[in-house]
């Protein structure tokens, strides 16, 4: 047990590490050290590793629940820092979409390269419904996915017909098709200026537009939407793990597979293939309620196919497939480029480059997904 | 934090150290930082990155002057050009205690973006060259631009269009993005005020190379003018097209144009293009001259563009405003900035009104000869009868 | 709507369909024979044009003439040659070593590959971010055709995209090269047994259809003489779009769905009002509304397992 506590530490230490570090070549350096460190880890001490992921398999809940006390910590620690706030709120938006098409993409194996969609779709309708309906947020919001839940269905449905790289034109052209509406439907959606001055979230009317009071510590505005979205990012990991490892997950692994061999063991594909991209949606159309509510301002260039691929990128650098791989992966690339924003120009060659490395020499990405990992029940081992 | 407090404090001390060990009995002036953002990267970096350096002469420039008993310091921050960048930017001036107010931003979303955290933030921010209405239409008093807002530019040049030159009849084109959308708009509800009609609006694609087709369209209205709103690349593939199919009617857009990129990819079709902008060619405002004379001097590495003398100004009014609040708290800043009357910048006179918008309203009307942009009064030529000749 | 402007439109769409086409045939290519769908085909479309202009550049300051036939001669070898090299290498750094895994890896990496080519064009061709100017490199009078005008390099480009289709056409069909291709795309298995080396044949059509992709990109700047770094992700979704309209791996598909796609867009601007701010979403619904169905697109060779 104290094993997983001190690796914790150890991890989030780093990452805070990594927040702290300012200097570009402080940093390239500090990853260049982290990066050595995994690799020699996982070569010399492959044994060590492995029981260790042993202990984390076994005693999942509490490591997840440590890992929420570590978070919750987060805000005090950085002091409440404007700037690093909203960074790492970007980072767990992203990677509530890197799960959500991490679902579709790397666990049913439908590729989707227009998930971007899902966020702005989201992101619309908490905006329309706060401001023009003044509905509240808190009802707005699950809308949002749910909307989202039912347009993936949408997309699903010539998903059906289709297969492989058909299926990439048709998420394509989906989610350019859902920006031209936004763009278009200028009635509703305020056309290319979007929607401005969208309300902020109200809980017990305390205005989440104002700085959270601790009594001894008062943090900006951010740290509302930081214990949001983290409230929020912590009930998608735990639905998309139950859902992962339920037989419906693995039936998605399966078609993904071999879509005939799993047709006839009688597995209706159709129902699977639309649940997968609905699923994997809502999380997008989640995402897209709080930019909403946290950005207060919401464009049709927000949710772009530039956006499709970074996310894609995200779960390629993390592995296909896997949860933590999704989170690890979101989380570094919306970091990483923050500290090279002298070099923001490269930002998009850095995603680039990713995609390519990460698929030529790691095509697991960092933190592979491991194959069903079944363990012997406690009576069995006696 | 506390560690990186903890580092900070450290090294601070330790420049402060050598610093003050370096330059013994230097007069101590009380160290005033001013924020600034603009795009430093992105498609509009050339841009943003001529408002930094504009805006850095400024504060020099008052530095060296010895005018006000504060030494300033301008912190730059990217927005990138995109609205959550320029959030989080924004974000990071604003924690930053020490800064009393922020200039900057040249687009319009970005703008809109970080106005409403600058308000809930209470801190002031001085937009540079974004234009669009809305940013300071809820009068936050924390916002105020120096800028006068595309409305203005586009009625006069709606009235000039069809009361001076005669447009009766016009075809409207933007790019769909808020910059050139709203300036066809504009520029449209301008000219039917003054007795022309509009024949058509289409509305393209940026990244979009074939225009065939909307200007075949065009050609059979046959209308007087064409109105684009957007930015060079696709004016000059439309200006170019235009050509193709012989098309010899006028040609009018907005201030996203007046860059040398048009001229240089439009090329000889770029001739007679019209396109408005605000303020006057540097060299004709008061303040130009000495501007353009210190900009070369202080011998930066890229030109000031198109709107660097906005940034320039931006930064101006918020040293004067410190200065005449005599304090560096936030507040106070605003107050200050608000009762700003008559300062006398590069752009021309600055006075806020209510809602923090400038009373400063001069617009030029710029035609394309040559592969340079002159202002339509010193240019060879001219409209005659709704067409472009020589003089 | 007059018959000019008809007959204009017509000239339109089929001079932007013939560009669609020639990416296709690319894309279509690469499906029917490697089953790789090569999202980083724009790529090769943008590098043809810029390669175009740099040649021309260095060749006026040698001293060559300007429109002589040498000069143009010396450019189109410039671009194919780029064409060529781009499609080597992208077959032997980035296609091959994909070849046993997934079909979505392999999508994904060209993806990583266009952005890598893309980016790396504006950031280190001097001045790439912004847009460039092709030089002229054929000075002709505009030509009238029954009401019409067309751009001289209009009816180039579909003279010279007809040219090489028949050609590319030509060669596989009567060709040895071609019937190992032939061989190859029908059953890779059989056709390694039969002696056929079938490695060399996968970088052989990469080079062709990258040719035909570059010498696209030189059209396209001879057309519309601004060029862009991000020209190759419009060209690659729409010529993409096109190849799948008209089924993958199906040449005369490709070239059928190219031509469709240019019509219905130009047609969606010429009889809607406003339509040009709707083209892209129409088309695109088409393309939807299309694989709804026929999965395998109009002309698919095979059909895809149903489900």
């Amino acid at each position: 047990m104290s094993q997983i506590f001190l690796s914790e530490i150890i991890l989030y230490v780093l990452f805070l590490a990594f927040i702290i570090i300012e200097e570009p070549p402080l940093v390239a350096a500090y990853i260049i050290a982290v990066a050595a460190a995994i690799f020699y880890l996982r070569r010399k001490k492959k044994d060590k590793l492995a029981e260790l992921e042993r202990l984390y398999a076994d005693n999942l809940p509490k490591a997840g629940l440590f890992m929420a006390v570590l978070a919750l910590a987060f805000p005090f620690l950085i002091g409440g820092d404007a700037y690093w706030m909203q960074v790492i709120n970007f980072a767990m938006m992203n990677a509530m979409m890197a799960l959500g098409l991490n679902l579709m993409t790397g666990r049913a194996g439908l590729i989707c390269l227009g998930y971007a969609a899902f966020e702005a779709i989201g992101a619309y309708t908490v905006g329309i419904l706060t401001l023009k309906m003044g509905i509240s947020f808190w009802v707005a919001f699950p809308l949002g996915g749910l909307f989202a839940f039912f347009v993936g269905i949408l997309l699903g449905l010539p998903a059906l017909r289709v297969k492989g790289h058909y299926l990439a034109l048709v998420t394509i052209a989906f989610g350019l098709i859902v920006q031209e509406i936004a763009l278009n439907a200028e009635s509703v959606t305020g056309g290319t200026n979007g929607l401005i001055d969208i309300p902020s979230p109200v809980l017990f009317s305390h205005d989440f537009a104002t700085s959270l009071d601790f009594g001894f510590i008062s943090m900006n505005y951010l740290a509302n939407f930081y214990y949001l979205i983290l409230a929020v990012l912590i009930i998608s990991v735990m639905a998309i793990y139950c859902l992962s490892n339920s037989f419906f997950g693995l039936s998605l692994n399966a078609m993904r597979d071999d879509q005939l061999a799993a047709q006839c063991y009688g597995m209706n594909l159709t129902r699977y293939k639309l649940y997968a991209f609905a699923i994997g949606a809502i999380f997008g159309g989640l995402a897209g309620g709080i930019y909403a509510g946290m950005i207060n301002f919401i464009a049709p260039e927000n949710f772009g196919y530039g956006l499709s691929i970074i996310i894609i990128s995200m779960i390629i650098l993390g592995g296909l497939d896997s949860i933590p791989g999704a989170i690890a992966g979101a989380l570094f690339l919306t970091v990483f480029p923050e500290k090279f924003r002298a070099f923001e120009d490269y930002r998009i060659f850095f995603y680039g480059l990713i995609i390519v490395f990460c698929l030529l020499f790691m095509r697991d990405g960092v933190l592979p997904f491991k194959y069903r990992i079944f363990k012997a029940k406690e009576a069995e081992k006696v | 934090m506390k560690l990186k407090k903890l580092l900070c404090s450290l090294v601070a001390a330790g420049l402060a150290m050598s610093l003050v060990a370096g330059c013994g009995g230097e007069k101590k002036q009380e160290v005033v930082k001013i924020g600034f953002l603009a795009p430093l990267t992105g498609g509009n970096a050339a841009l943003g990155i001529g408002l930094k350096n504009s805006a850095q002469l400024a504060v020099d420039t008052a530095n060296a002057s010895g005018k006000y008993p504060y030494k300033f310091e301008l912190v730059a921050a990217d927005d990138g050009g995109d609205p959550s960048t320029a959030v989080a930017a924004a974000n990071k001036l604003i924690a930053d205690k020490s800064i009393v107010a922020v200039a900057g931003h040249f687009n319009s979303g970005c703008a809109l973006a970080t106005v409403p955290v600058f308000h809930k933030n209470g801190c002031a921010l001085v937009v540079a060259s974004a234009i669009h209405p809305d940013i300071t239409e809820k009068g936050y008093k924390e916002i105020t631009r120096v800028m006068t807002h595309s409305n203005v530019q586009n009625e006069y040049a709606g009235e000039r269009a069809a009361k001076e030159w005669g447009v009766k009849t016009l075809c409207l084109i933007n790019d769909r993005t808020d910059y050139g959308k709203t300036n066809a708009e504009q520029f449209a509800e301008a000219a039917v005020k003054n007795g022309a009609t509009v024949l058509s609006e289409d509305g393209i694609a940026i990244g979009q190379q074939d225009f065939s087709a909307v200007l075949t369209n065009i050609k059979a209205k046959n209308p007087d003018a064409i109105y684009f709103g957007g930015v060079a690349t696709e004016a000059a593939l439309i200006r170019r097209q235009m050509k193709d199919l012989q098309m010899d009617c006028l040609m009018f857009s907005d201030s996203g144009i007046i860059s040398d990129t048009f001229n240089k990819i439009a090329g000889p079709a770029a001739d007679g293009v019209i396109a408005f902008n605000i303020g006057k060619p540097l060299a004709e405002l008061p303040g130009g001259k000495k501007f353009m004379e210190d900009y070369a001097k202080a011998k930066f590495a890229e030109p000031y563009e198109n709107y660097g003398h906005f940034g320039y100004d931006a930064v101006g009014v918020i040293m004067d405003a410190v200065n005449r609040a005599k304090s560096t708290d936030r507040a106070k800043v605003i107050d200050a900035l608000r009762a700003t009357k008559g300062y006398q910048g590069v752009i021309g006179e600055t006075t806020f009104d209510e809602k923090g918008q400038t009373q400063n309203k001069l617009i030029t009307a710029f035609i394309s000869e040559d592969g340079k942009w002159l202002s339509y009064e010193k240019a060879d030529l001219q409209i005659v009868d709704k067409k472009i000749v020589k003089k | 709507m007059t018959g000019a402007v008809l007959t204009q439109q017509f000239f339109n769409a089929l001079s932007l369909g013939v560009m669609y086409a020639l990416i296709a045939v690319g894309f279509t290519l690469f499906f029917g024979v490697i089953e790789v769908v090569n999202f980083a085909h724009g790529e090769v479309f943008m590098l043809g044009a810029f390669a175009a202009m740099i040649a021309s550049g260095v060749f006026v300051s040698c001293g060559l003439t300007q429109g002589s036939l040498l000069f143009i001669l010396l450019i189109l070898a410039v671009v194919i040659i780029i064409g060529a090299l781009f499609g080597a290498v992208l077959e032997k750094y980035i296609v091959s070593p994909m070849r046993d895994a997934p079909d979505i890896m392999t999508l994904l990496i060209t993806l990583g590959a266009s952005i890598v080519v893309r980016e790396a064009v504006m950031l280190f061709v001097p001045d790439g971010r912004n847009p460039q100017t092709f030089p002229v490199l054929v000075e002709m009078d505009t030509i009238h055709f029954g009401g019409a005008l067309v751009k001289p390099e209009t009816l180039l480009c579909i003279v010279l995209s007809i040219i090489m289709i028949a050609g590319m056409h030509r060669f596989i069909q009567n060709t040895t090269y071609g019937r190992y291709i032939r061989a190859t795309a029908q059953d890779r298995g059989a056709a390694m047994m039969m002696g056929i080396d079938v490695k060399k044949i996968f970088i052989f059509t990469l080079i062709i259809g990258s040719i035909l992709g570059s010498v696209a990109g030189l059209m396209n700047g001879m057309t519309y003489n601004i060029i862009k770094f991000n020209m190759g992700f419009a060209a690659s979704i729409k010529g993409f779009a096109a190849a799948v309209v008209g089924g993958l791996g199906n040449i005369y598909g490709a070239i059928i769905g190219g031509l469709l796609l240019g019509f219905m867009e130009i047609f969606t601007v010429s009889f809607i009002t406003d339509g040009s701010s709707y083209q892209d979403m129409i088309s695109f619904i088409i393309v939807i509304i299309c694989l709804v169905f026929r999965p395998a697109g109009l002309f698919g060779e095979k059909a895809y397992e149903k489900v």
